[in-house]
């Protein structure tokens, strides 16, 4: 019994760091999931390329190739690309425009934050509160956000943030988050089948 | 801010070519500036456009219409309808909405609209704003590790970020409303609720606080504490704060404001 505890400890030690370093992109411990355009349509135009702070360059403009946005809805669509699965947690939309906020969170020990990702210019379905897990499945979590507001309140207007019915959405990229950047997404962008280069963001942890 | 519509410099053009985008230019520039023009009016007048408004969530259907070119298993995550019934109740310059309202909202002009500020996230230009506050003192253990302007610009929205060695951060957000009530959405009710809204007050002036509760998959507390002075809400979001060190820490952000504001004049 013994011998065979030992033998199992070896292999799977030998299994971690033949992983480890085979595969760097399987973390373990850790997940990758994949956030694509959030408008419900099968191809956006990006009005406006990297921007927006935290970092100056978190966010992307995105309107409908065709069709107008206004009213469109807005998914939270992620794609499972390997590891465990995210917390996902809706907090106050803290600021002068609409939108929706979404704190992610390791879904295991330390269940640490991974960064905050949102969608601006976004009436909102969902109450502060509202959580669900990134699915761990290699497939798609699907929730309804909200929709393109064909207008923006006031506060946002007088700081000239708004010029039409257009979704802003992306994610804190700063250096301590999980969150980072496809700065190779074409243009225009179709959220489609091709879940490997057309995506936005990706939570790798 | 880059446009991926611009085309990048071109070095040579004929003629002929340049004579055409100047026909196209023209009438879109000018069509830009009359935009903007009625844009700058409809503010500068105080006009309020139409409210936002909340709707109900598209039904299963329309979810699955909408992700059908989506390839592969697909999870769709929906809320069962709100047990109570959907309401919205102003309370001070909060404006509390119950989860699944529907309809306008309506905001008011209570404070002067503030002139245009700078987007920024450089610390020595934004100490300069009027929403600015020294709070490092204020978080020992905690470094500053960011400040921006968020969605807004340096009068209206001015957020600092600090880290701690254990991961967490808080984020303090200074923001000017010049239209209200500031809307709210409250947490769902119930067992299975994750959070839980409290209204109370700080130094007698109007505040809410979300904190997790016992259902809640995350083991780690969390405070999202507001309050209202005047036009200026500030907004204290702290990972590994409960209540208790929340509301401390936004009693002493009041003294300060009071001392910062007592340096202000005295300095006039």
């Amino acid at each position: 019994m013994i011998s065979r505890a030992i033998l199992a400890g070896i292999l799977a030690i030998h299994l971690t760091v033949w992983s480890a370093v085979a595969s760097p992109g399987i973390a373990l411990a850790g997940g990758e999931h994949r956030v694509i355009v959030g408008l419900a349509t099968t191809c956006a135009n990006i009005t406006t390329w990297w921007h927006g702070d935290p970092t100056g360059n978190s966010s992307l403009d995105l309107v409908k190739c065709s069709g107008a946005t206004s009213y469109s809805e807005v998914y939270w669509q992620s794609y499972h690309y390997s590891g465990v699965s995210m917390y996902l947690e809706v907090v106050p939309y803290t600021g002068i425009c609409t939108g929706v906020r979404i704190r992610s969170y390791r879904s295991e020990y330390p269940y640490s934050s991974l960064g905050d990702y949102w969608y601006t210019h976004v009436a909102p379905y969902v109450t502060v509160g509202t959580s669900w897990f990134a699915q761990a499945n290699f497939g798609w979590t699907i929730r309804a956000l909200g929709f393109v507001t064909p207008s923006e309140n006031q506060n946002c207007l007088n700081a000239g943030l708004w010029y039409g019915p257009h979704l802003h959405q992306g994610g804190d990229n700063s250096w301590w988050t999980a969150i980072y950047r496809n700065t190779a997404i074409p243009n225009p962008v179709n959220p489609t089948g091709n879940h490997g280069a057309n995506w936005v963001n990706r939570f790798l942890w | 801010m880059v446009d991926l519509l611009e085309p990048p410099g071109r070095e040579v053009e004929s003629v002929s070519r340049l004579h055409n985008l100047r026909t196209m230019a023209l009438p879109a520039a000018l069509a830009a500036a009359v935009a903007a023009f009625v844009l700058v009016s409809l503010v500068a007048e105080g006009e309020t456009p139409a409210p936002i408004e909340l709707r109900s969530p598209p039904s299963l259907e329309q979810m699955q219409r909408d992700t059908a070119h989506l390839p592969g298993e697909k999870v769709f995550v929906i809320d069962p309808p709100p047990s109570e019934p959907a309401a919205a109740t102003t309370s001070g310059p909060y404006r509390f909405l119950w989860s699944g309202f529907t309809g306008s909202l309506e905001v008011h002009q209570a404070f002067p609209v503030p002139a245009r500020g700078r987007r920024s996230a450089d610390p020595a230009l934004l100490s300069a704003s009027p929403l600015y506050l020294p709070l490092e003192q204020e978080l020992p253990g905690w470094t500053l590790v960011g400040v921006h302007t968020g969605d807004g610009d340096s009068n209206t929205v001015l957020q600092q970020v600090f880290r701690n060695g254990s991961g967490d951060t808080i984020r303090i957000t200074r923001i000017y409303r010049a239209y209200l009530p500031i809307d709210v959405l409250e947490p769902r009710t119930g067992p299975g609720a994750t959070m839980r809204l409290e209204r109370m007050t700080v130094d007698g002036l109007p505040a809410y606080a979300l904190v997790r509760t016992p259902a809640s998959p995350i083991p780690r507390p969390w405070t999202y504490l507001s309050f209202v002075d005047g036009p200026i809400e500030t907004v204290i979001d702290a990972e590994g704060f409960n209540l208790e060190q929340a509301l401390d820490l936004a009693k002493r952000i009041r003294a300060l404001v009071g001392t910062a504001e007592t340096a202000r004049v005295s300095g006039q």
